[in-house]
């Protein structure tokens, strides 16, 4: 098994928890692992559309097609609030 | 002289912070700094959280304000922001830009409050006595964070 290390910040980390490992074997891109989150979560959907949410993988900001090639994690960031 | 981005996960001094900034930089005719202090609203906010992606926070402000630095010709910059719960009054935020002259000091510490506002990856969540709401960017906030990017 391939584990992803999915983590959630603000608003998504209380719905979804801050960590969540996924087995990404068989998951090709971004879009694929938020297919996987979503049928679990049916709750975050609305929270991981791109036009709201940022996507980044091993530190990277990438788009939904960006593909998963053994990344180990992958980071949703919602609506950014700081200072 | 160049880029320092800390984060902070308890208290910090901004004080002595800026004094220690201040005691490193070279020949800068012009520091400008701001610091942001948690406000109780009359008591009613009673802690406040902000939350960052360990790693990933840093390098983004870093690479902002490396970006600033070249923008206004800064000589440095330097950023510290609290994580974790605090509470009334603690410092937050501490912002600080220097260069040869004023305009181009104040630009650059507005610039990059405007950007922690509401572009750094950074969550924050009040607590109140009514329960906790996450924060986010006011229209206003959008608007000071605008006028960097229309030119």
């Amino acid at each position: 098994m391939t584990q992803l290390r999915v983590l959630f910040f603000g608003k998504l980390a209380d719905l979804a928890g801050a960590e969540r490992p996924i087995d990404s074997h068989g998951l090709t891109d971004v879009a694929s692992a938020i297919a996987v989150l979503t049928d679990a979560m049916p709750a975050i959907a609305p929270l991981l559309h791109p036009e709201i949410c940022r996507y980044v993988l091993d530190q990277q900001i990438v788009p939904a097609g960006a593909p998963l090639a053994g990344a180990s994690e992958l980071a949703f960031l919602p609506p950014v609030s700081g200072g | 002289m160049s880029v320092a981005v800390r984060i902070a996960t308890g208290p910090f001094d901004p004080e002595a912070e800026l004094a220690a900034f201040r005691a490193r930089l070279g020949d800068a005719g012009a520091l400008a700094s701001f610091t942001g202090l948690m406000r109780d609203d009359g008591g009613q906010a009673q802690q406040l959280e902000l939350q960052h992606y360990p790693g990933f926070t840093e390098a983004e402000i870093a690479r902002f304000a490396q970006k600033t630095v070249e923008r206004f010709g800064l000589i440095g910059v330097l950023i510290i922001h609290r994580v974790g719960m605090m509470g009334p009054r603690d410092a937050i935020v501490l912002v600080a830009a220097a260069a040869t002259h004023r305009r181009a000091a104040f630009d650059g510490c507005d610039c990059l409050m405007d950007y922690l506002k509401s572009a750094a990856p950074l969550w924050k969540r009040e607590h109140r006595a009514d329960g906790a709401v996450w924060i986010e960017p006011t229209k206003q906030d959008q608007a000071d964070r605008a006028r960097w990017l229309a030119d």
